[in-house]
């Protein structure tokens, strides 16, 4: 064990001979007593290969697939647990002991965090261990790092004479992997990615891109059943390409798509006291509806057109005498009104109606609103639209929507439940935005977030409506870089 | 759970379009909220509470400019108690892509004797703090500051 222990006497030959000094001497040498430990380093694809410095990517687990040659080259780089090396400078048993240092780089987790997710808590023990009879021994699975990305980890040995050796840093990452999904014929897709990869290897996690997959095109992603199909599709792309499908469940997907306009159907207008027949002027009524969302607000609106092939905005028209009888307005005598692809009125020609007084309604169907992006429902999707309000959408609108969907995937913005970390200090949920955001740059505690005031003055990519932002804040950066995703999706 | 009529069942609630159920609508120059609704729902053991209105309004635009709340009101006729919910639809998370800042908007002005109607599909009980109990119910819907016809509600649990 390395230590020798002392006679509790000395020979009756010594005590002849006035004693045996070496016997009596209270530091008596042994014969391994000469043995010191030389080194601890993290183990690096090999029983014999040591590294001072690297990665570990901890939400990947230990598994041949996930070495993929690039960034990651061997097994002992995945998951929670490394594998550690101490070494003796002679064979034999030697007792020592080791411990995880308080690992620096990402804030430390709070007691909170560490109280919902137990891969929020390093080993903390020391724990005691003897060599092998060569002089070294390979610690497996006795140590767990953390879930989150930027923990820089030592680990430090210390023999029976208190030497103490330590390795070199650690440092924790996440890495996933992401395809886009591209629908045939989209003339506005997002060129270069290469701004989403970084902003989350800012916050320690890599992403790793798929060569595209094409899908089919959809004009328009409005309702749940065209959700469904789009969903549908890009299931069908990614189990069709075997390297892609590999890759689940650290996989996301980023669909491009068309519009993400949402339609509201069937909405009357109507104005009274207007004067119909021969000679009359036509009656322009402006296009006004309720939102189909809370807070359902009555405003313009737009008429709905050119965002699928085929349909329109005309649903039919009515004349309405004063004092009864009721006269159905051809198609052809309604027009439209408005500024660009913007149009907000409807204008109808009354010449052909007999002389009167009364209302004209006219049934439209009209934009309630668009979407930037939008969660599919595989666990691991999203979607992105390449175009809005009729025009190509720039690529940093896109680019902040993938930010902010994937965002969402991995867990943001945190609320302090479940496995996630504490809640963000700028977090909301609903206020006028479904789900969970953050309203850093805006007046803490409104009930509405979703106004123009508050999208301007808003300074997060998490924000609930698009803003001009593709980082995340300060407050939400700290969460980026606690969370597990080792569940994958 | 059993409706009469039963084509309520068929009705997706939580939807703003004209439906099966959707009131019929008066002919002529007028304005207001007409609802309808089961005049019977029966419930078997374990069935979630459910009142399904189907309601059609037109109403100034000016005035649901001025006061976007749909209120949902009920009597029940126990204990005369009133029960009001307000309608709100959270919808999905989803970042939402506003106009253009340069985008037309109307003035008020120009909506001066423009009205604005719309066709709504919901279930009361979602926007009512208290669960609905077996019991009869007079149901009105009040938007911009108009209150709908009001219809009879009873539920009974089997």
């Amino acid at each position: 064990m390395g230590w020798c222990s002392k006679p509790d006497k000395s020979s009756k030959t010594a005590e002849k001979k006035g004693g045996d000094k070496k016997v009596d001497d209270p530091k008596q040498p042994c014969p391994q007593d000469d043995a010191n430990i030389v080194s601890i380093a993290w183990l690096d694809g090999a029983d014999d290969k040591e590294v001072a410095t690297a990665t570990q990517w901890v939400n990947l687990p230990k598994e041949d697939k996930w070495v993929n040659g690039d960034e990651i080259k061997n097994k002992d780089r995945l998951g929670l647990k490394p594998r550690l090396k101490v070494k003796f400078d002679k064979p034999g048993s030697h007792a020592f002991k080791v411990k995880l240092l308080e690992p620096t780089g990402t804030p430390a987790y709070t007691e909170t965090e560490k109280g919902r997710n137990a891969d929020f808590k390093y080993t903390e023990t020391e724990k005691s261990y003897t060599t092998d009879s060569d002089g070294t021994k390979i610690i497996n699975g006795d140590f767990k790092l953390v879930a989150g990305g930027g923990y820089k980890f030592k680990a430090q040995a210390k023999d029976s004479k208190d030497k103490i050796v330590k390795t070199g840093e650690l440092t924790t990452k996440r890495l996933f992997y992401y395809v886009e999904a591209k629908m045939q014929g989209l003339t506005s897709v997002l060129g270069s990615t290469a701004d989403i990869d970084s902003e989350y290897a800012n916050h320690h996690m890599v992403l790793k891109k798929h060569t595209a997959l094409s899908i089919t095109r959809q004009h328009n992603i409005g309702s749940n059943t065209d959700s469904g199909t789009l969903s549908s599709n890009v299931d069908t792309a990614v189990n069709a390409d075997n390297t892609v499908k590999a890759t689940k469940p650290y996989l996301l997907t980023v669909a491009y798509t068309d519009h993400l306009a949402v339609k509201h159907a069937d909405v009357v207008i109507s104005k009274s006291g207007v004067q119909v027949g021969p000679g009359k002027a036509k009656v322009v009524i402006g296009v006004t509806a309720a939102g189909l969302l809370s807070p359902h607000t009555v405003k313009t609106r737009y008429l709905w057109h050119d965002i699928v092939p085929g349909e329109g905005w005309f649903v039919e028209a009515k004349f309405h005498k004063d004092g009864g009888g009721t006269t159905p307005i051809p198609e052809a005598k309604v027009g439209h009104k408005g500024n660009g692809d913007y149009w907000n009125e409807v204008e109808v020609d009354v010449t052909g109606l007999a002389a009167a007084t009364g209302r004209i309604e006219v049934k439209v169907h009209v934009v309630d609103r668009m979407r930037g992006g939008l969660a599919l429902g595989g666990a691991n999707q999203t979607c992105v639209c390449t175009r809005s309000w009729w025009s190509d959408r720039a690529d940093a609108k896109q680019k902040r929507t993938i930010i902010h969907e994937m965002g969402h995937k991995v867990g943001m913005v945190a609320d302090g439940s479940g496995d996630l970390p504490d809640k963000v200090s700028t977090h909301y949920s609903g206020k006028g935005h479904a789900g969970d955001h953050c309203y850093e740059g805006c007046t803490a505690g409104q009930a509405n977030y979703a106004t123009s005031a508050n999208r301007n003055a808003s300074t997060c990519v998490m924000f609930g409506s698009a803003n001009s932002h593709t980082a995340f804040c300060a407050n939400c950066e700290k969460a980026v870089k606690k969370l597990d995703i080792g569940s994958g999706w | 759970m059993d409706l009469i009529p039963d084509d309520f069942a068929k009705v997706p609630l939580g939807t703003f379009n004209e439906s099966a159920c959707s009131p019929a609508v008066p002919s002529g120059s007028w304005d207001g909220v007409r609802i309808d609704a089961p005049r019977q729902i029966t419930l078997d053991v374990g069935d979630p509470v459910m009142l399904p209105i189907c309601g059609y309004y037109l109403v100034p635009v000016l005035s649901a400019m001025d006061d976007s709340r749909l209120i949902v009101e009920l009597t029940r006729a126990a204990d005369g108690k009133l029960l009001r919910g307000i309608l709100h639809e959270e919808g999905e998370n989803e970042p939402d892509e506003p106009p253009p800042d340069d985008a037309p908007e109307l003035s008020r002005e120009s909506l001066q004797g423009v009205s604005t109607g719309g066709y709504f599909n919901i279930d009361a009980q979602r926007y009512l703090a208290e669960s609905l109990e077996p019991d009869r119910y007079a149901v009105v819907v009040i938007y911009a500051g108009m209150r709908s016809n009001p219809v009879q509600v009873e539920i009974i649990r089997r």
